[in-house]
């Protein structure tokens, strides 16, 4: 899982890149050392150790997803899916969680680093993800496929579970082979 | 450069430096500021462009010079000081590192430099200075965490180093913007027997006592504005200017692009919605206050300070909403937010992000 996020690591001004669950709890951790730049794993539960750092990375997940949850239903009037990229643009440094299968990619950038760099790295760690899934499971796309983050389940693939529906909904339509979903509140032209 | 274009640079100084002899005027200033430039001398750039100041303030040309050097003399000293530390780290070194840092406002590297300093050498002065990053994370983001840390770090400083001004003078400083005045009065009844006598000083003092009959304590004012996001002494939203007049006609502009499905200028209680009518514009707007509601608090406790700019992509199209120092503007676009429509939602809201780069 490592792989998966290695080559966003190398991308100039990421400061902390990870792999969350739905419900927040952080799978793979890697953060920028503070001297030297070399990227560490981190593991879950482990408090706050690099110079400078003012929150553990657990903690950090669960927050992120928490708002991430919070965009999402706040949007829900317009949409009938969630997003499957949010990004917050702040003073300190910038958050990008962006949907994957199964789980979420969360990347911290430096103050002033533009999200729009990370845009197709972000789409390759997904791609990533798809391929160790694939590799792991031995799945078709439609039917089942192993999670990267559960325990598991049956036989000797490991983790044997359904991809999360909300990033299939999500992947058809980036994909086009769905059509646009409309809003739950009909055609939006309608109102105006 | 070569040899002989250094030999003539040298030569072209020492004539300018012979014609600003002969006639002190701000462009002979100029023009030998001009000359160390090319012969990448920074701070001969800024002791000349300085001197010129002197001679002629608020010179546009001078001052501009003056500042780029600045910057990259900054930069270059910043350079020869990491090599240094790591060679060789000492308290003075340090110091240096984290005063160019906190005043290129680095304030992460600040505080990761202070730690560094601290975990070393456990010198006592490591620890305003990381106080002084805490404070400005705090002033920053109002993270209560920061808050607190900043005057007990400054605290500690301060009985560290006695006799030394910074620490107390610094002390005071988040407790008055959080509205702990009885902390703040204790701060500065300390900073006066250090600096007795000091009019601006007992003046502040006096104001900060008249205050503390409405008091709260500690940690409930650094909550209270890690919640509300708004410091005691900010001045409330609905009372300042009212909104330019033709900021309608800004938003119609912003609506008028066919990738815009509703753009929104969300400004204390009231907000204005183009592009969507009836109940789609009341939902729209709904929802990017909700976003930048969920968003304020989040970004707080998550330590990135303020947020600047919120983006959200999915099957409903885009939403950018930029929070700024003129309103909120928000605009909900069919596919991927244009570059022309970011940096218009930027200029409206006045927000210090546009186009994505800060």
């Amino acid at each position: 899982m490592k792989d998966v996020l290695d080559p966003l690591a190398r991308v100039a001004g990421v400061r902390q890149v990870a792999i969350v669950s739905s419900d927040g709890v952080p799978a793979v951790v890697l953060e920028r050392a503070s001297r030297g730049g070399e990227f560490v794993e981190r593991a879950y539960g482990d408090a706050p150790k690099l110079s400078g750092q003012r929150i553990d990375p657990s903690s950090f997940s669960a927050l992120a997803v928490g708002w991430a949850e919070e965009v999402a239903r706040a949007i829900a009037p317009l949409s009938w899916d969630a997003p499957w990229r949010i990004a917050l643009v702040a003073s300190q440094g910038t958050l990008i969680l962006q949907h994957g299968p199964g789980a979420m990619v969360l990347v911290v950038l430096d103050a002033g680093t533009p999200p729009e760099s990370l845009t197709v790295p972000l789409d390759g760690a997904v791609a990533r993800m798809e391929r160790l899934l694939r590799s792991l499971g031995r799945h078709s796309e439609v039917h089942e496929a192993p999670s990267l983050i559960g325990g598991p389940e049956h036989g000797d693939a490991p983790a044997a579970v359904r991809l999360d529906p909300q990033y299939r909904a999500d992947r058809k339509t980036r994909d086009g082979t769905r059509t646009q979903m409309q809003p739950p509140y009909g055609h939006l032209d309608e109102d105006r | 450069m070569s040899f002989f274009g250094r030999l003539t640079a040298k030569k072209r100084v020492r004539a300018a430096a012979r014609a600003l002899g002969k006639d002190a005027s701000a462009e002979n200033y100029v023009s030998l500021a001009r000359e160390y430039i090319v012969l990448g001398q920074t701070r001969e750039v800024l002791r000349v462009c300085e001197e010129g100041l002197a001679a002629y303030p608020a010179h546009p040309e001078m001052e501009r010079l003056t500042q780029r050097a600045r910057q990259l003399y900054q930069e270059h000293r910043l350079h020869e000081l990491t090599a240094e530390l790591e060679a060789a780290p000492r308290p003075a070194l340090y110091r240096e590192y984290c005063e160019l840092l906190l005043e290129g406002g680095r304030i992460q590297r600040a505080l990761e430099a202070a730690e560094r300093w601290r975990a070393q050498t456990d010198d006592p002065e490591s620890l305003y200075f990381l106080a002084a990053a805490h404070a400005e994370l705090y002033f920053d983001g109002r993270r209560s965490a920061d808050g607190l840390e900043a005057y007990e770090l400054a605290a500690r400083a301060a009985r560290g180093l006695p006799h030394d001004r910074r620490a107390p003078r610094l002390q005071p400083l988040p407790m008055r913007r959080c509205g702990a005045w009885e902390e703040a009065r204790r701060a500065l009844a300390r900073l006066l027997e250090l600096m007795p006598g000091n009019p601006a000083l007992e003046s502040r003092f006096r104001s900060v006592l008249a205050n503390c009959v409405q008091t709260m304590p500690l940690v409930r004012a650094l909550h209270e504005v890690e919640k509300s996001g708004k410091f005691v002494d900010d001045v409330p939203e609905d009372t300042e200017d009212a909104a330019p007049d033709d900021l309608r006609a800004l938003l119609k502009d912003l609506a008028s692009d066919p990738a815009v499905r509703a753009a929104v200028y969300l400004r204390g209680g009231t907000g204005l919605v183009q592009g969507a009518q009836g109940p789609t514009a009341e939902r729209t707007a709904r929802a990017i206050r909700e976003v930048l509601q969920a968003s304020r608090s989040a970004a707080r406790r998550m330590a990135l300070g303020r947020p600047l700019r919120i983006e959200a992509e999915g099957s409903f199209g885009s939403l950018l909403v930029s929070p700024g120092d003129l309103g909120n503007v928000g605009v909900w676009t069919k596919g991927v937010v244009p570059h022309a429509t970011r940096l218009r939602v930027a200029e409206l809201s006045g927000s210090d992000a546009p186009g994505g780069v800060r």
